[in-house]
């Protein structure tokens, strides 16, 4: 296995199949995958093909049905659910399509919620600062837009200063102009922190920002493009 | 079957936790109301069927001795239709292979049951007895039975002071003994009260009451003034010592059976009316979120064509399954307890008619009970998600709306983590909700403490009855007043320690318009005598009875509505019915129902008399007490001898198994309503709060630290239910105590601590495992799903 001390994560021969018996379905058939310190990849596929699947796997969130997967120099297959939960705490950041915010708390406490628990976090309000929320920290969920609140997510998956930032489809239940702003969020904590980013997502004019495009199909990896010049989130037009 | 209805089932086996819990509570409060209604039902119509077949008489009184010939005279009376005269005396028995003291009514028989006008006996087991021949007499049934004895065995009498074999020709019951009351005491005891009839001939020699009797009774035609009838009969019956007529609704044994019907109503309503309304309550709140839910679902259907009304229809008919399934377990359950009560009830009142009725009616009332119950607590719910347009359906359930509140400004809660944030603004956000959770709780705790009330109350009484007030070890109760030399008798019987001797007297009361029948005892001067029956008050002090004036006891005081200073007029049934005013200077705490004292002397000075005995408080000498009670016996003046250990063995033994089970049932009912509320709440918290909860979860909070959220929801719930429900329990055994006491008797209201541990310790187990259920709830919480899938 490579040791190159630039991979993040090293992703060798995983499968998923969901069900037993008849009704199985193979999400995964064999993925091998490393993803680089600092890197910015989103993943592109049909509906169906496996993407979900594997950041799941990859955030600790499912366990795979075989293969490996290390994170740094630890080997993520092997561990307990309870073992899984330290990881997320400590190391994953995840943003998701509906946000999942508290709605009973304010976006200062939705990302406290996640401070309080961590190691070295950076305060809520830094955290809202980075997404450019530091004007609406005391909003509940209900007094805030839909991109307001995705990027109050953003800020709540990057206060613990995660190893990885996981994003299933960030800006799917946003227009043009709210998806981009949130794509700047997740750009800028890229550049600033050099977090791995991972972005699934179906449009592909997101690709461009990425430093590589992986190409998803059927549970295997179909081809990877590597972009040469990266264009910033806020030139992308769709 | 339909697609729609398929829905119906897949959606109830998702919930099947809360569907249980509400149709568990659900079946509780039927049961208890079926049950009660049952044994309602069925003692009432035993009752009317059972005094028609045996012509229960509806006017009734006592006299020294009356000739025979005044029959034709009470006859007489305008609205009198059959009167039937006849004897009773108290005897002593001696039963075979039974040691403790044995004492009987006596009454006397005619030749055939059709020559009895009234009250007649209806022979059980065995014949008629046949006058002359042996002393031939019916046994009471129950007594029969206690003893196990046989046809042909012979019992022991003392009848008027005469020692005499009787033979037992067969069992009867009888409509004026549907329940047997030991004089003086305040249950049945079979095995030391019986009944016994003896032709009148046999009887009238026994006692040298030829041509003469001591009880008559009356029926009354349907016009009849009842009061009217009383006072005619009184006059007269006095000039040959009438002790006062008494209507139906003052007959010890028709009273014994009214008062437990009152009781059974109050059982039967209010219980079940708190179980149904928590039933509805689940109900609302479950449905609620089911259709908050199923928003997109409702949405779906519309756009498809579905009416309004056919949506409306199939939540409904999901909730009619959820109540079927309470009503069916309610009406089994019920029938069972009504039978299982029924019986209990047998053992007490004694019908030669079959008791246990069960009513179709009832049932059909209970199931459209329910079904209203579950109108309540369906439409609210049903209406709010079926008017919901189409459109807006749609869409998800907007964010919840959450503010800031008071809370917030408050320097602890700004320091508090965001958990306990979470929790506590949920609990601000749903005020009502968390109310009627609490609500709920309460109720169960309260229901806990109802269910060993009876225990505390019954423990006090032994307590008050047996420990503090008699001293003594037997009472003595004689034929006729006796001079006071008895004493003497009395203490000269090796084995006696002491005695105290007490002059009774009928006599009859008079406050305001109200006006109550019974006796007064005279008691000694304190000085003179040992006191073995000490009087206390209401806070267990001892008091004496004054010089002059009265203590009553406390069911006398509520009879009469009299309190300490009132002046009340007292009627001495006996001699030429003197009249007199007196003050009532004290209450007494006395369980025995309708009593009153008076010092000897000032009795005495009432009666014109010099002092008399008609009853003996005795200590004995443990070791010599059979001795003593032989000698008692064969001692002609004595009409009974009733040891205290016997009586309390049988009050215990009696009441014993009946409270158990009462208790039995209690305590799983509330705790079926603690969980059922607890684990309901908590489950309708648990789906709105799942995807917060998930969430939580995903970004890394462990499984101990959710679970801690709703575990605090669980315990804010719990901790303010219990002290809330201890009160309100409190407050129910209060009225309890009120709505059970009658003149015959007394329910003190007494709650014991352990009771009150007790419920705190059930209710805290309760929401252990409603706790544990919840653990697992979260630890099932698909974590995946909540990030694919809008609320
Ligand atoms: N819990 C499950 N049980 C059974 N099959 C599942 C389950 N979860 C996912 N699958 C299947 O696994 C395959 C991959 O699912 P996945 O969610 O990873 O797709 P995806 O690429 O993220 O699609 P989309 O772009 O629509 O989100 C799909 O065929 C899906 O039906
Ligand atoms: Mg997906």
């Amino acid at each position: 296995m490579a040791e190159d001390p630039r991979v993040v994560f090293a992703v060798r021969g995983i499968t998923k199949v969901y069900g037993t018996g008849g009704l199985t379905v193979h999400a995964l058939r064999g993925v091998d995958l490393d993803l680089y310190l600092g890197e910015f990849v989103v993943l592109l596929g049909a509906s169906g093909s496996g993407k979900s699947t594997l950041l799941n796997i990859l955030g600790g969130l499912d366990s795979a049905t075989d293969g490996q997967v290390r994170y740094q120099e630890e080997e993520i297959t092997t561990w307990s659910t309870a073992q899984l939960t330290e990881f997320r705490r400590d190391h994953v950041g995840f943003v998701f399509q509906f946000y999942n915010l508290i709605p009973s708390l304010t976006a200062r406490e939705n990302v406290a919620l996640v401070t309080d628990i961590a190691v070295d976090p950076m305060s809520p309000e830094e955290a809202l600062r980075m997404v450019d929320l530091q004007d609406r920290m005391d909003h509940f969920p209900s007094q805030l837009s839909g991109g307001e609140q995705q990027r109050v997510a953003i800020a709540r998956a990057i206060a613990k200063r995660p190893g990885v930032l996981l994003c299933d489809e960030p800006t799917g239940a946003l227009d043009v102009r709210t998806g981009i702003a949130v794509l700047r969020a997740i750009e800028r904590i890229n550049q600033e922190f050099g977090t791995t980013t991972v972005v699934i997502t179906h449009n592909a004019v997101i690709a461009g920002m990425a430093n590589r495009v992986i190409h998803i199909s059927d549970g295997l990896i179909q081809r990877i493009d590597v972009n040469e010049s990266r264009c910033d989130a806020g030139s992308l037009k769709w | 079957m339909k697609a729609i209805d398929r829905k119906i089932w897949r959606d109830l086996a998702r919930m099947k936790g809360q569907v249980v819990a509400i149709a568990a509570v659900m079946s509780c409060g039927l049961a208890i109301f079926i049950a009660g209604m049952t044994c309602q039902t069925s003692l009432n119509r035993a009752r009317s069927t059972y005094y028609a077949e045996s012509l229960f008489a509806d006017v009734f009184a006592n006299v020294k001795t009356a000739p025979a010939s005044l029959i034709e005279r009470i006859r007489e009376i305008d609205g009198v239709s059959n009167v039937q005269t006849g004897i009773a005396e108290a005897v002593t028995l001696t039963v075979k292979d039974f040691a403790e003291p044995v004492t009987g009514q006596i009454i006397s028989l005619p030749g055939s049951v059709e020559t009895m006008a009234l009250n007649r006996v209806t022979v059980r087991q065995g014949r008629w007895p046949v006058r002359g021949r042996g002393r031939e007499v019916l046994v009471s049934e129950p007594f029969f039975e206690a003893h196990k004895l046989a046809l042909g065995d012979r019992i022991q009498a003392v009848l008027n002071g005469r020692e005499e074999e009787l033979t037992i020709a067969g069992t009867g019951l009888s409509p004026d003994y549907i329940i047997e009351m030991p004089p003086g005491g305040f249950l049945p005891d079979n095995l030391r009260f019986g009944v016994i009839w003896m032709p009148r001939d046999d009887l009238e020699a026994a006692f040298n009451m030829e041509g003469a009797f001591n009880q008559v009774a009356l029926s009354l035609g349907r016009d009849a003034n009842q009061d009217e009838v009383i006072r005619q009969l009184d006059d007269l019956l006095e000039p040959y010592g009438g002790l006062g007529a008494y209507g139906r609704e003052d007959q010890l044994s028709d009273r014994f059976v009214s008062d437990e019907l009152k009781q059974l109503r109050v059982m039967s309503f209010f219980p079940p009316s708190i179980f149904l309304s928590i039933a509805a309550y689940l109900l609302n709140v479950s449905l609620s979120r089911l259709m908050n839910l199923q928003r997109p679902q409702i949405a779906v259907l519309k756009s498809f064509g579905y009416s309004t009304w056919d949506i409306g229809w199939h939540y409904v008919k999901m909730a009619a399954v959820l109540v079927g399934l309470g009503t069916i377990g309610g009406m089994l359950l019920g029938s069972w307890m009504g039978r299982v009560m029924t019986e209990m009830y047998q053992r007490f009142y004694r019908f030669p008619v079959s008791l246990y009725h069960a009513d179709p009616a009832l049932f059909a009332l209970a199931a459209s009970l329910t079904a209203l119950v579950a109108l309540a607590g369906v439409a609210g719910a049903v209406r709010a998600a079926v008017s919901i347009p189409p459109a807006v359906a749609m869409q998800p359930e907007p964010p919840a709306v959450y503010r800031r509140s008071l809370l917030d400004r408050i320097p602890f809660f700004r320091g508090a983590s965001p958990s306990l944030r979470m929790l506590i603004r949920e609990l601000e956000r749903r005020p009502r909700r968390v109310f009627l959770g609490i609500f709920g709780i309460a109720f169960a705790s309260s229901g806990l403490i109802m269910g060993n009330f009876g225990k505390d109350s019954i423990y006090y009484i032994i307590d008050v009855q047996f420990g503090l007030s008699q001293r003594y070890d037997a009472a003595v109760t004689l034929h006729r007043p006796a001079p006071l030399r008895v004493v003497q008798d009395f203490r000269a019987i090796d084995g006696v320690e002491s005695v105290e001797p007490v002059r009774t007297v009928p006599v009859k009361f008079w406050h305001g318009p109200r006006s109550k029948q019974t006796s007064v005892q005279g008691v000694v001067e304190p000085g003179r005598f040992v006191r073995l029956k000490q009087l206390l008050d209401v806070e267990r002090k001892l008091v004496q009875p004054p010089e002059e004036g009265l203590l009553i006891s406390v069911a006398l005081a509520s009879a009469l509505q009299a309190e300490i200073g009132d002046v009340v007029t007292l009627e001495i049934l006996e001699r030429n019915r003197p009249r007199r005013e007196e003050v009532v200077t004290g209450i007494v705490e006395d369980f025995e129902g309708l009593s009153a004292y008076m010092s000897l002397p000032n009795l005495n000075r009432l009666l014109r008399e010099g002092p008399a005995v008609t009853l003996a408080f005795l200590r004995i000498d443990q070791a010599r007490e059979k001795a003593v009670y032989n000698e008692l016996r064969d001692s002609p003046e004595v009409a009974g001898v009733s040891l205290k250990r016997a009586s309390m063995r049988s009050f215990l033994d009696t009441i014993g198994e009946n409270l158990l089970r009462m208790r039995m049932f209690n305590v799983i009912f509330a705790t079926t309503i603690a969980v059922g509320v607890i684990y309901n709440s908590m489950r309708v918290v648990l789906s709105e709060r799942s995807r917060e909860l998930a969430t939580m979860r995903v970004i890394g909070f462990r499984h101990g630290e959710v679970s801690t959220i709703l575990q605090g929801h669980l315990a804010v719930l719990v901790l303010t239910a219990i002290p809330f429900g201890l009160g309100l329990g409190t407050l129910f055994c209060l009225a309890i105590a009120q709505a059970l006491t009658t003149d015959l008797y007394r329910v003190p209201f007494v709650l014991n601590r352990e009771t009150f541990g007790v419920a705190i310790l059930v209710v805290l187990a309760a929401s252990f495992v409603c706790a544990f259920f919840l653990d697992r709830g979260i630890r099932r919480l698909d974590l995946i799903a909540v990030l694919k899938a809008r609320d």
